[in-house]
């Protein structure tokens, strides 16, 4: 079982940028991440930072101007895997030939392919792609490298293994076909099911993300739906295809805040129950805390922070994290004023040198002017090789021991929540 | 691992406080730290900026100068003469486009008569030169004139609603269902023909569209909060409308009407084909119409 | 139910609307300088006893109010009279001359469609490019090509010179082949200016529609290029483009009136000149009052689809 060992998804130094009148905008400048199987990651950063366009080039939907320049993104899903070296035996990769499908193991039901399974897999893809879809194989590891794979791949990928859900739903639903039929009609394309199978199924998914009379309410248009709904529908499409990650881009930024909260326990609960992954973006650090179990702080295109939930919150460890933390208002605060992160975030044409952050933040010294920080393991200083959510890595030189006063600041926990919570920092 | 581990004591907001990040350093910190974007635009003022922009337009480039290209012929095509006085001498038509020379009718495209020579032998080249004036004066006359019947009209539909709205309106609904030829046609037939009755005909069915356009324009800008704060202020309703309103909603009008002097030439040099342009004389159009009994 | 009631008010309205449209065109006959005697004359010198007895036959006695009334009673009966010139009723003259208008017309508007839509669309999706670019110069010339210019010189070229078509209408029936080979020169002729400002929308809404979150949407699910562009983009941009549709019946009769001259094609266009030509107002009047009544129509019906294709519009 050492498939499910693995992430579920691996981003390794993805590239993307939007080539503009004004020079080459470098949205995305190397970030790595990786996903659990059912796990929940969140990206934050303020607007600009990069999120959006993380999550749009993992799902290849970087239009014009912009373009994935370098990076790795790989998909670790043996039914996204079984799935493709069906429909495109000649994507598979072999010793002699480089493709986007990678079939590390398969099991065989009853005797083998060929003689010689092993080579089999290696060798004579279009045999396997022929077992696989007769079930007399069965993928058990393997993995899709996606930003190598041709558009018709990704559209097999898209809603059927990687799902979105986007920041508002009042828009991203069209408005002249029914709530229902944009939720069965990508049940048609990926699950193989008729018209009226298709409709069950898309009724039963409106039920699953809890709108009542879901029956009814299919042929209701997204104008008849109000904003909490509408997101509940796109919620149903991401989900209609029992996808194994949900890239969700600020679900909840245009909803008003009861709903915000019930859409985030939706998102939680179907995490659970359907064992889904989800990549959160937002920049509502109360939003990270109430559903995610780890997190990537962004500033201007680039990670600088990087651990688990509990981590960031009770040991930030970067600058611009301890700047965002300390804006958050807190009950019973007797500040007079809230600390902001003073300034803007830099034109990603042309970044600040050194560290992109040392103009906004209060510990910058020269060193800061002239080097770029590495993400480092905070603990050790040392770069890391591979992302790893176990370690907490932050961009500033202060973890390489570069800054000479270094970077001081309170993290204070409320007495009585601390007692009950149990937990020591 | 991570999302494995106890995550029990994170849902609650506001409980934690971080402190220390203190933004006054700011204050007196070394400039060096204060680090400037370059200016990508050096500031400059609005027109300069517009007609860089232009500038980098290959289209607008190619239509400017075709447009000045014929502003320059029709201009310098004859001497004008104002009571009495040369005010531009030039002459670049090889012909008087009145002169016949009955020695060469209906003649094919020469050296002397580059366009040929039409049926009462009058040099078709500078015909086309001298006619221009006629086309683009009738477009700019027609134009303007239909602004200054449709604009008044639109704002005052659009700002008051109401049955001044209604009675506007229906007066366009109205005109609107007749087209746009047929309409100028069926007022020439009652007019006669001639320059002004030709602009008389053409503005009443243009300035319809303008006004129907600034109305929806101003029916949306004047929810604007400058409008409330000008009424607030106690500003006379018409102030409030030629000041704020109008010059707000004009931007579309105005792309309209640009448009719109290629339409009413286009269209003058229709009627004239069909007979019904100036009297046997001048435009380009009118130059046409003899041109079926050849084909 | 809520289309029904917006269906009876677009109704009502209507009603002020055709009636300004009937006085209008009745007024047409009581601008003209001179008695309407002189015209039913056409200016011969005549007894002051026939003039009377013209003026009481044409109901020229009455108040003008009356006039209008006998007259637009008759006109809804489709009465318009005589033809001064020719002694043939009014709707006997038109109706003859109108399937070659009809056929004309929805030639020319299957041509401006037909061609206008598919362009625009692949302009939108080459957005930016030379494709798109090339495009915006052929509708350009499109819309500045005078049609009268445009038809004279397919007639040059195309039947003079290489006698692919004839150069004068056969006379056959409308719907006979010869006629619809005839008819292929005008159609083109009519359509041109109208596909390209259909073209040119289309490629506008398009391109509005393609930056909208629902595509990304679309995308996101998984359905290929072809499907969200013509399932999802092209039916939102069609709400948009069916409203100038509409706008381009009023477009294509204006052409017709030129291009039926151009053609020698013997619709109710050329029927309408010659009776300006002629002072034939009885004519003049009908033809007028027709083609505005049609058009306050077709602005229903597409105001009516309008409202079919874009589920949020209830009035």
């Amino acid at each position: 079982m050492s498939a499910n060992d693995e992430p579920l998804l691996s981003v390794d130094n993805l590239q993307t940028s939007f080539y503009t009148e004004e020079g080459e905008v470098k949205a995305v400048n190397d970030v790595s991440y990786q996903i659990d199987r059912g796990e929940r990651f969140a990206v934050v950063g303020e607007s600009g930072a990069g999120k959006s366009v993380t999550s749009l080039s993992l799902m290849r939907l970087i239009d014009d101007p912009g373009r994935i320049k370098g990076g790795d993104v790989t998909f670790r899903s043996t039914s996204a895997v079984a799935k493709l070296a069906r429909q495109f035996p000649e994507g598979v990769a072999t010793e002699n030939r480089s493709g986007y499908i990678h079939v590390d193991e398969l099991r065989a039901e009853s005797g083998s392919v060929g003689s010689d399974p092993g080579a089999t897999v290696r060798d004579r893809p279009t045999e396997v792609a022929t077992s696989l879809h007769d079930g007399s194989l069965h993928v058990e590891a393997g993995h899709v490298d996606v930003l190598d794979a041709p558009d018709e791949a990704m559209q097999e990928l898209r809603g059927a293994e990687i799902a979105m859900i986007f920041q508002d739903p009042h828009t991203a639903l069209n408005p002249v076909y029914t709530v229902g039929e944009q939720i069965a009609e990508a049940v048609r394309k990926h699950l193989d099911m008729g018209d009226a199978a298709a409709r069950e199924r898309a009724i039963e998914m409106l039920d699953r993300v809890g709108i009542p009379d879901a029956e009814e309410r299919y042929s209701d248009y997204p104008h008849e739906f109000s904003g909490g709904m509408q997101q509940r529908a796109v919620i149903a499409i991401a989900l209609s295809c029992d996808p194994s990650l949900i890239v969700a881009d600020e679900p909840t930024t245009a909803l008003d805040v009861t709903i915000e909260a019930q859409i985030l326990d939706l998102l939680k609960e179907l995490s659970d129950e359907e064992d889904v992954a989800i990549q959160l973006i937002t920049h509502d650090l109360g939003v990270v805390a109430e559903l995610c179990d780890s997190v990537m702080v962004m500033y201007a295109g680039k990670p600088v922070e990087r651990s688990s939930v509990e981590e960031l919150y009770y040991d930030p460890k970067h600058p611009y994290t301890v700047g965002l933390m300390s804006s958050i208002p807190r009950i019973g605060d007797d500040r007079d004023r809230l600390d902001t992160v003073p300034g803007t975030m830099p034109d990603l044409v042309q970044l600040p040198s050194g560290c992109s952050f040392h103009p906004r933040c209060p510990y910058a010294e020269d060193a800061c002017i002239q080097h770029e920080p590495p993400l480092v393991d905070t603990e050790t200083g040392e770069p890391i090789e591979e992302p790893d959510a176990d370690i907490h890595t932050a961009a500033c030189l202060e973890y390489t021991g570069d800054l000479q006063d270094g970077v001081e600041f309170d993290v204070q926990i409320r007495e009585d929540a601390a007692a009950d919570g149990g937990e020591s920092v | 691992m991570s999302h494995e581990s106890q995550r029990t004591t994170t849902t609650e907001r506001g409980r934690i406080r971080v402190t220390g990040f203190d933004t006054s350093v700011f204050e007196d910190r070394d400039e060096r730290f204060d680090w400037q974007q370059d200016e990508s635009t050096v500031s400059r003022d609005r027109l300069t900026r517009a007609w860089e922009r232009f500038k980098r337009n290959r289209t607008a480039l190619v239509g400017l100068s075709i447009i000045a290209l014929m502003l320059f012929t029709t201009i310098f095509a004859r001497p004008i003469v104002i009571e009495g006085i040369t005010v531009q001498p030039f002459s670049l038509a090889p012909f008087d486009p009145t002169n016949s020379n009955f020695a060469a009718l209906n003649e094919a495209p020469t050296a002397t008569h580059p366009f040929g020579t039409d049926w009462s032998g009058k040099d078709i080249l500078s015909r086309v030169m001298y006619g221009g004036r006629y086309s683009l004066t009738i477009g700019v006359i027609t134009v303007s004139i239909a602004l200054s019947v449709g604009v008044p009209l639109g704002a005052l539909a659009g700002y008051y609603g109401g049955w001044i709205d209604e009675v506007i309106m229906r007066l366009v609904d109205i005109l609107y269902a007749f087209p746009f030829l047929v309409l100028a046609i069926a007022l020439i037939a009652v007019l006669g023909q001639g320059f002004w009755n030709m602009i008389t005909a053409l503005v009443l069915v243009v300035w319809i569209s303008y006004a129907r356009l600034l109305r929806g324009e101003v029916l949306s800008v004047k929810e604007n909060e400058y409008v409330t704060a000008a009424k607030a202020l106690g500003a006379r309703d018409r102030s409030i409308i030629f000041r704020h309103v109008v010059p707000n909603a004009m931007a579309p009008v105005i792309v309209q009407a640009t448009l719109g002097i290629g339409t009413v030439v286009l269209n003058a040099a229709a009627l004239g084909f069909l007979g019904l342009g100036l009297e046997p004389g001048s435009p380009s159009g009118a130059a046409c119409s003899p041109a079926v009994a050849v084909a | 139910m809520s289309l029904q009631r917006y269906l009876i008010k677009r109704l009502l309205v209507m009603i002020p609307v055709l009636f300004g449209v009937t006085l209008l065109t009745f007024s047409l006959t009581k601008m003209l300088p001179g008695s309407p005697v002189d015209y039913i004359l056409q200016f011969q010198e005549t007894t002051p006893g026939l003039r009377d007895q013209l003026r009481a036959q044409f109901n020229l006695d009455e108040p003008v109010y009356i006039q209008y009334w006998l007259w637009l009673r008759d006109a809804v009966m489709l009465d318009f009279g005589d033809s001064l010139i020719s002694d043939r009723s009014v709707s006997g003259a038109i109706l003859t001359r109108l399937p070659k208008t009809l056929l004309l017309g929805f030639m020319g508007f299957a041509i401006a469609i037909s061609i206008g839509i598919p362009l625009g669309v692949i302009a939108a999706i080459n957005n930016g490019n030379t494709v798109d670019e090339a495009s915006r110069v052929a509708a350009l010339i499109g819309i500045a090509t005078p049609n009268f210019w445009l038809g004279l010189m397919l007639l040059l070229v195309f039947s003079v010179q290489l006698g692919l078509f004839r150069v004068i209408p056969p006379d056959k029936a409308v719907l006979s082949p010869a006629m619809l080979k005839f008819v292929i020169l005008p159609a083109i002729t009519l359509g041109t200016a109208s596909s390209a400002l259909i073209m040119r929308l289309t490629r506008s809404s398009m391109v509005e529609e393609l930056n909208k979150d629902y595509v990304r949407t679309a995308k996101a699910k998984g359905l290929s290029e072809r499907t969200v562009i013509v399932k999802h983009v092209l039916r939102n941009s069609m709400v948009s483009v069916v409203t100038v549709a509409a706008i381009q019946v009023a477009f294509i009769v204006n052409g017709s009136v030129v291009v039926e001259q151009v053609f020698s094609w013997p619709g109710v266009g050329r029927l309408l000149i010659d009776a300006i030509t002629q002072r034939d107002l009885p004519v003049l009047q009908a033809i007028v009052l027709m083609i505005a009544v049609t058009i306050v129509f077709v602005n229903l019906v597409a105001d009516l689809l309008y409202s079919w294709l874009d589920p949020r519009i209830r009035y």
